[in-house]
């Protein structure tokens, strides 16, 4: 990967409401990511994080509030036009294209952006591969380490992997950020080291990284910056070492789960 | 800063509308319902001083709308119930409506005996044998919806079948349920409107069955039960409720009702084994406008839609509003049209219905093999020579009757390659191939004869088929993209329907229509004045054109567009995330789509020289169920099942020699489905060549296969290795 394609953006997301009829998921949630780091988002199951990052990714309408990349406003862009304004994303419920390789969905990832060759395609006899595609889906492979799957079919592999190839598929699409719902869940000890590397290289290189996890190992060692989410408000943001000593997140999160967080103070 | 968040997000209400609106009571908020008083003020402005006509079209209407609301109320309690739309209920009411007809007719049973079987022993068991057979092994394979709905299909299509291979294409005359004589009137004198038994006794099933069916959802355990297992049918089971005499109970209840609206609703508009089918099926709208859910509504849509259909004939007939009817295609007959468009103006209203677990068409479609296992170049080119050389030398062994036969095959190929592609390829549910069929051999007709194809008379050049038939393709692709437009938005079932009213739209609007159908034959084409009319060449013709379809296809499904439609096909959140826009390639598929199936359509037009748009006619709307049927059975992401199940629709028709035979074959394969992901051709694939994770069956015992026989050749023969007893050696030795 040449770092000049890596030039990561400043994310804002501007006082996002969502409803969901009477129930309220997200109240005036605010965060800022900001470029060459990772930003975390973590908060307890149903404190509205997948909803937030829906919301920033355009697949929900929220009620008010908006999304900011670089101070640029993205309120009415579709989800596709997000993606193309650079903003690429996993998601914790898998959506890879299970009836095409590993390598194809990466493929799609570069290609599926520009219609050029719709109509070369349609009308033409022969399709070769773009060997500058190629070359960027065996970069992005090599980085997330899952080279050797290049041909399996991605609806035959376990969980783990499955997230890694999300989590290449994203990087193919030459994202300024990059959000990334449990990439984690699912994946072996070793993989989440791999994964740990992944993101500090690609955070290093200059890329906005916005994670949502419940490692909170994992969580605690690779961010910079951390925003607290229960009952869909912010409940605290600072740096892990100020977010774990947060009374107030002991009480709402972490003190839900004392051993892991002793676990991760030794 | 208000206190709750909700009030912050309202939007100001300030329009007069709005205000209106506000002030009618929520549960009476309903379109329909404001739809309907909408109508009935139009009805009093337009006339007047016509009470006593109007209110005896009124009577009628309410008798034909509680037939539909009886049909939608079974569609709503099986969905309800089970998660399945019922698409099967058509082939129930018209299966139970013949042999009402046989019982009455022919065994000389009493009627109220005949309706009594019908109703409450035969319907009741064709449900539960639908369950016991089909679906309750798919719900312990917790299949998904896509299944469930083809194997529904499945059942739809085997009754259709064994409708057609019993009673053919003939129009049967049924006894009336209830009698006509009057029963009492309303006002008196010259005023008077007569109310007949049977408007009596078609409110009093509805009032009943559906009364009934509402009293037992909302206050016995019987209905907790019943909404229990359809919202968890695991956890209900764990709790000690039956699920599968739930499941049971509703499709029974679901056929039964089925059963009442075929046996009622076949005096009315004639016993004809498609006809009535197609009748039924305009029934949908009913449940359509309850959202698959709400039985009260379901009754009242029906009694509504039955309404504005004899008030709207009653308009029309005497000609009150003779001024419309410059509109084509309206002055007709407003007992098909209204259903119709009530289902289409809904569906498209409700962004999405109560769709239990909706989504795409994956579990149907899945066929990862076949992309992964790319084969090589030489291989390619070997199996496309050998096709090449069979479409070359077949057509001159083929003579007479099978040279006819084998044109039928390809052109239906062709059409089907249109549901490869847009279903196959792109994960849409499209019902309506048939009618996009239809169009393009409808314009291939009407300007071969100089018409152009809209409802004027105006006169232009004929123009030569070949042309034509290119014309009529192109101008189904826009017809096609706007099919398209709300499947930006929607899949799975609720496309499907969209699909489905759009075929009954062509043809109640289209074909249907007086002002449309004159200039209905054709010839088959020339080409710099080489002609393609004798039997051989224009296999010949058809093949080429195959062909080019054949490679128009493929490329839809190979090169960067055939992985950006597989991965629109597998997941719509990841295509957009990654950047994809579904609108322009969801409407490139739909356009596509439309064309092939509209050269298709012509090329079947051209080999049968006229366009025949009856009930059970090749372009009628049940037809794009049995297509799509006959490709699901083969596989729907394969060009080779387009083939194959066009030889199957043809040949075991011609074979037998009775239409609908092929569909007996197609219904009974559909029905299982379910265990062969990928159709046929999927299964043997998978049997063969593995699924790309390990090795197939086939492989796995060849292998065992040669490692047994590479074992029995190392080892020593049989019994060489064994010491002989002590007592053998004895008896060897001759001692005692």
């Amino acid at each position: 990967m040449s770092a000049d394609r890596l030039r990561g953006a400043v994310l804002e997301a501007r006082d996002i409401t969502v409803t969901f009829g009477g129930f309220t998921a997200l109240r005036d949630a605010s965060l800022v990511a900001q470029p060459g780091q990772v930003t975390s988002l973590i908060g307890p199951n149903g404190a509205g994080k997948t909803t937030l990052f829906h919301a920033i990714s355009g697949i929900l309408l929220p009620d008010h509030g908006e999304t900011r990349l670089d101070g640029r406003s993205l309120r009415g862009m579709s989800p596709d036009k997000r993606a193309r304004a650079g903003m690429a994303r996993t998601f914790q419920i898998l959506e890879l294209f299970t009836g095409l390789s590993v390598a194809e969905n990466l493929q799609v990832a570069v290609e599926g952006r520009s219609s050029n060759r719709i109509w070369r395609d349609l009308f033409s006899l022969r399709h070769p591969d773009d060997p500058d595609v190629l070359r960027k889906v065996h970069e992005a492979m090599d980085l997330v380490g899952i080279s050797d799957l290049a041909n399996r079919s991605a609806g035959s592999l376990p969980t783990g992997l499955s997230r890694l190839v999300e989590l290449a598929r994203a990087v193919c699409t030459d994202p300024q950020v990059l959000l990334l719902d449990e990439p984690a869940s699912g994946l072996s000890g070793p993989e989440t080291d791999r994964l740990h590397a992944v993101l500090t290289s690609l955070a290093d290189l200059g890329l906005t990284i916005l994670l949502v996890e419940h490692d909170i190992e994992l969580v605690m060692s690779v961010s910079k910056h951390i925003y607290v989410l229960d009952f869909g408000a912010m409940i605290a943001e600072g740096t892990p070492a100020q977010v774990r000593a947060n009374p107030i997140v002991r009480a709402a999160y972490l003190g839900a789960e004392p051993d892991e967080l002793q676990a991760v103070e030794s | 800063m208000t206190l709750d968040p909700r009030l912050a997000t309202t939007r100001a209400v300030d329009s007069g509308w709005q205000r209106a609106l506000d002030r009618i009571p929520p549960r009476l908020r309903h379109p329909g319902l404001l739809a309907g008083v909408l109508f009935v003020l139009w009805v009093y402005l337009a006339a007047p001083n016509q009470w006593t006509y109007l209110g005896q079209q009124f009577v009628a209407g309410i008798s034909i709308g509680a037939i539909a609301a009886l049909g939608g109320t079974g569609l709503v309690v099986a969905y309800r119930a089970t998660g399945v739309f019922n698409f099967a209920f058509a082939g129930i009411a018209t299966i139970c409506a013949f042999i009402m007809y046989e019982f009455t007719a022919h065994q000389g049973l009493p009627v109220w005996l005949s309706l009594l079987i019908v109703v409450l022993l035969i319907g009741p068991a064709i449900g539960a044998l639908m369950d016991l057979i089909v679906f309750r092994s798919l719900e312990r394979r917790s299949a998904g919806t896509a299944e469930k709905l083809v194997a529904n299909l499945g059942v739809l299509i085997l009754l259709l079948g064994i409708g057609a291979v019993i009673y053919g294409e003939s129009t049967y005359v049924p006894k009336n349920v209830f009698s006509a004589g009057q029963a009492f009137q309303i006002g008196s004198g010259n005023n008077a409107v007569n109310v007949s038994w049977s408007v009596v006794g078609n409110v009093g099933l509805v009032v009943a069955a559906a009364g009934g069916l509402l009293l037992v959802f909302r206050y016995t355990p019987l209905g907790r039960q019943v909404r229990a297992v359809v919202d968890r049918r695991g956890l209900a089971e764990m709790f000690v409720v039956n699920a599968n005499r739930i499941s049971m109970l509703s499709w029974a209840i679901g056929a039964a009702f089925a059963a009442l609206a075929g046996v009622l609703d076949a005096p009315v508009v004639g016993l004809q084994n498609g006809g009535l089918a197609l009748q039924v099926l305009q029934i949908i709208g009913v449940a359509v406008v309850a959202r698959l859910r709400n039985i009260g509504v379901a009754v009242f849509a029906g009694l509504g839609v039955g309404v504005v259909s004899a008030l709207g004939n009653a308009l029309v007939t005497p000609h009150y509003w003779s001024w419309l009817s410059w509109i084509p295609s309206v002055n007709t007959d407003f007992d098909v049209q209204v259903p119709v468009l009530t289902t289409v103006v809904f569906l498209l209203v409700y962004r999405n219905l109560d769709e239990s677990g909706s989504g795409g068409i994956g579990g149907v479609v899945t066929a990862t093999f076949g992309r992964i296992g790319q084969r090589s170049t030489a291989a390619k080119l070997q199996s496309v020579l050998v096709v090449g050389l069979v479409a070359v030398i077949a057509p001159a062994l083929l003579n007479g009757g099978n040279l006819v036969t084998a044109q039928k095959v390809v052109a239906y190929s062709v059409a089907f390659l249109a549901i490869v592609a847009i279903t196959g390829y792109s994960g849409h549910l499209s019902l309506a191939t048939a009618s996009f069929a239809g169009l393009g051999a409808y314009t291939t007709v009407r300007l071969r004869n100089g018409l152009l194809p809209l409802p004027f008379s105006t006169s232009i050049p004929h123009v030569p088929v070949l042309l034509a038939m290119l014309i009529g393709g192109l101008v189904v692709i826009p017809i096609g993209v706007l099919v398209g437009y709300p499947a930006l938005r929607r899949r799975g079932l609720i496309l499907g329907l969209i699909t489905l009213a759009f075929a009954q739209i062509v043809d109640a609007f289209v074909f249907q229509s007086p002002t449309w159908n004159s200039g209905r034959t054709t010839d088959r084409p020339n080409l710099f004045g080489w002609s393609f009319a004798g039997d051989r060449t224009f296999l010949y013709f058809e093949l080429v054109v195959l062909g080019l379809i054949l490679l128009l296809v493929r490329n839809l499904s190979s090169g960067a567009l055939g992985r950006v439609l597989g991965a629109m096909r597998d997941s719509e959140r990841g295509a957009v995330s990654v950047g994809i826009s579904l609108r322009r390639y969801k409407l490139l598929i739909f356009g596509a789509s439309a064309f092939i199936a509209a050269i298709g359509g012509s090329l079947i037009v051209q080999q049968a020289g006229s366009l025949n748009i009856n009930p059970d006619g090749p372009f009628a709307p049940l037809f794009g169920l049995y297509w799509f049927g006959a490709v699901v059975v083969f596989g729907l992401s394969y060009r080779s099942s387009a083939v194959l199940a066009a030889i199957l629709y043809i040949v075991v028709d011609t074979a037998t020699g009775h239409a609908g035979s092929s569909l007996i074959v197609i219904g009974a394969i559909a029905l299982f489905v379910g265990y062969m992901p990928g159709g046929v051709i999927g299964t043997v694939l998978r049997f063969v060549g593995g699924d790309g994770v390990g090795p197939s069956p086939a492989q796995k015992s060849l292998a065992n296969y040669a490692l047994a026989r590479a074992r029995a050749e190392q080892a020593p023969p049989p019994g060489a290795d064994l010491q002989p007893s002590r007592f053998a050696e004895g008896l060897l030795a001759g001692k005692p």
